[in-house]
């Protein structure tokens, strides 16, 4: 009996753990890139708020000739910096090769838009801040500009590594 | 409890007239006494455990308010150390109580693990929240589901089990509508919870099970016809659901014995549920006129789920074994099954949806007549119940198609009560004149 309960205490732990370690290890081997957000707040059903992020690599262009995609799938995203900002240079199934200027970030279709184009969710949509301090993410200024730092690991998994507004660092992600 | 005190209360003023009269000896009284203050005494120790458990339930709820309150406050690795010894703390004092040799106090344990996999699931949600994970997947809720799926394996815990059923369903209706399309894979995670309800026999959480299978079939048509994202395929998948609830209900037969009979009738009596079911919407002419015909390429699978019918009924149907059915009712059987595999297979030609839907409706009312008649000769009130209630479905459906734009809208709602008051006194009395009869009278073979 306490074999088992044992081996439940440590598997559940375990996972919990790998978790956390499993987002550490995305913070601190990934590749940092800077994006510009628009963000939307709703309230999270538990305390704090949560900030909603978009970013102008979530709407990415896809090729009509190219294989349909649908609601939901699974794909890898090259982005490449332009003009100070990161933008979306193509849009594929599998994780593609790309040149070292360039790197792929993983996301789900989340919808398919007009004019050629879908909606990506890439796992950074979500930021939780402590209450009442949403507003300053949700309503900037019209001088104040909001972006993120994001670690983009190997395996195309991001997480937000930091938020800023007007390149001062609101927020840092630590382990503890 | 009272009622088992009273009770005690009862014997020990009864039993000095019993032996008076003979009807027991002296020396037992004494014996009966003890026994019955020994399950009294266990009751209300039960109650006490109880209680301490409401009063632990409330202790957390305020420990948790106090955390919840203080949420951010608190440091991330303060936060995580409150998180991971709670998990432990409840493991362990289960592991206490489980230990114990009285059963009330493993009852406890056994509630103190479900409170130990209810904060695992909370420590899930807590820990993405903490560390920004993506909060519209619902992964956490399968591994949480997984969790508690573990838990009820190793420790044989019902509640666990319960919880481990209800949240994958869950997960599934939560992820259906992410992904627009049927979630199948809540099948793979349905089957796993399967098998330790079987291998414990817990025919409880059966039900359970059975009912969130409905319910995932269910909302998945629905969504369909909401949705109407793959309109083509709608008429097919409600004849695989109903071909397939129909080969359960073959494979219930008194002939395949790989479960036990009263576990085989909870099989029975939701495969005869959703086999209803299905049947209903295929009722509706409208249903029929919207979606038209199923695509001609995927005829194979309604082709294949037939023959599938076919087979188990060969295999199954040998009437030398077969008990309490009339030949007549096994040529129904065969002859409904041979018109509804028809009628499904004709969905794939575009024939006209008014014409389907009648042949439709009238299958259905020969199924319903042939499973009162079944639920009457077997003694299982569970079918006559279904039928009934079937029944009553299907003409006040039908009363609304046909008189909805006939009728005058005020006209409409008088006769429709009409119909509901009368209608619902007929079928009631119908209804239980039919269970009174048999429950008065014999099986013809017990053991069926």
């Amino acid at each position: 009996m306490l074999k088992r309960i044992l081996l439940i205490l440590l598997l559940q732990t375990l996972f919990l753990v790998a978790l956390i370690g499993f987002r550490q290890w995305t913070l601190n081997t990934g590749t940092p890139i800077i994006l510009e957000t628009e963000p939307i707040d709703p309230r999270s059903l538990f305390s704090g708020d949560y900030v909603r992020l978009r970013y102008k690599i979530s709407t990415v262009l896809i090729n009509p000739a190219e294989k349909k995609f649908t609601r939901g799938q699974k794909v890898y995203v090259s982005i490449k910096p332009e003009n100070n900002q990161w933008a979306a240079t193509g849009i594929y199934i599998k994780k593609p090769k790309v040149p070292s200027d360039q790197i792929v970030i993983k996301g789900y279709i989340q919808a398919i838009l007009p004019d050629n184009r879908v909606q990506v969710a890439y796992g950074i949509e979500n930021y939780f801040v402590p209450e009442n301090e949403g507003k300053k993410l949700e309503q900037p200024t019209l001088n104040e500009k909001v972006s993120v730092k994001v670690s983009v690991d190997r395996l195309g998994n991001a997480a937000i590594s930091g938020i800023f507004i007007n390149q001062k660092q609101i927020y840092q992600e630590t382990l503890f | 409890m009272s009622k088992k005190i009273d009770f005690f209360k009862q014997l020990q003023k009864e039993l000095p007239s019993w032996v008076a009269k003979g009807w027991i000896k002296p020396e037992y009284e004494q014996s009966i006494l003890a026994d019955a203050a020994k399950t009294t005494e266990l009751n209300e120790k039960s109650t006490t455990v109880y209680f301490s458990f409401m009063g632990i339930v409330l202790l957390g709820a305020g420990i948790i308010t106090f955390f919840a309150a203080h949420w951010t406050e608190i440091s991330k690795l303060s936060k995580l150390i409150i998180l991971l010894s709670s998990l432990w703390a409840s493991y362990l004092a289960a592991y206490y109580f489980l230990k114990q040799n009285q059963s009330y106090l493993n009852r406890l344990g056994q509630l103190l693990t479900l409170l130990g996999t209810l904060i695992f699931g909370v420590n899930i949600w807590l820990i993405t929240q903490i560390y920004h994970f993506d909060v519209q997947d619902p992964a956490g809720i399968l591994i949480w589901s997984l969790g508690a799926w573990m838990v009820a394996i190793l420790l044989k815990n019902p509640f666990c089990m319960a919880l481990s059923i209800v949240l994958a369903l869950i997960w599934s209706l939560i992820k259906s509508p992410l992904i627009q399309h049927i979630h199948w894979s809540f099948l793979l995670i349905w089957a796993l919870n399967l098998i330790p309800l079987l291998k414990e026999k817990w025919r409880g959480l059966l039900h359970l099970e059975l009912i969130s299978l409905i319910i995932w079939a269910s909302f998945n048509l629905f969504w369909f016809l909401i949705s109407s994202v793959h309109p083509q395929y709608y008429l097919f998948y409600i004849s695989c659901s109903l071909l397939l609830a129909w080969l359960v209900f073959n494979l219930t037969l008194p002939q395949f014995q790989f479960m036990r009979n009263n576990m085989k009738k909870t099989f029975q009596h939701y495969a005869a549920l959703f086999l209803l079911l299905n049947l209903f919407y295929l009722t509706f002419p409208d249903l029929l006129i919207t979606f038209k015909q199923a695509p001609h390429k995927i005829w194979p699978g309604t082709l294949i789920l037939i023959l599938c019918n076919f087979s188990v009924l060969c295999i199954g149907l040998n009437s030398n074994k077969l008990c309490n059915l009339s030949k007549t009712s096994i040529g129904f059987y065969i002859g409904v099954l041979l018109v509804l595999s028809t009628l499904l297979l004709l969905n794939h030609i575009p024939l006209n949806p008014s014409i389907m839907g009648i042949l439709y409706n009238l299958t259905m009312i020969s199924i319903l007549g042939w499973f009162i008649h079944l639920g009457y000769k077997t003694a299982d009130r569970a079918f006559i119940n279904l039928s009934f209630l079937f029944f009553a479905a299907l003409i006040l459906a039908r009363y609304f198609d046909i008189f909805w734009t006939l009728l005058n809208r005020s006209l409409f709602f008088i006769m429709g009560g009409l119909l509901l008051i009368i209608g619902s006194y007929l079928f009631e009395t119908q209804r239980r004149r039919l269970t009174l009869k048999m429950n008065t009278q014999k099986a013809e073979n017990p053991k069926c």
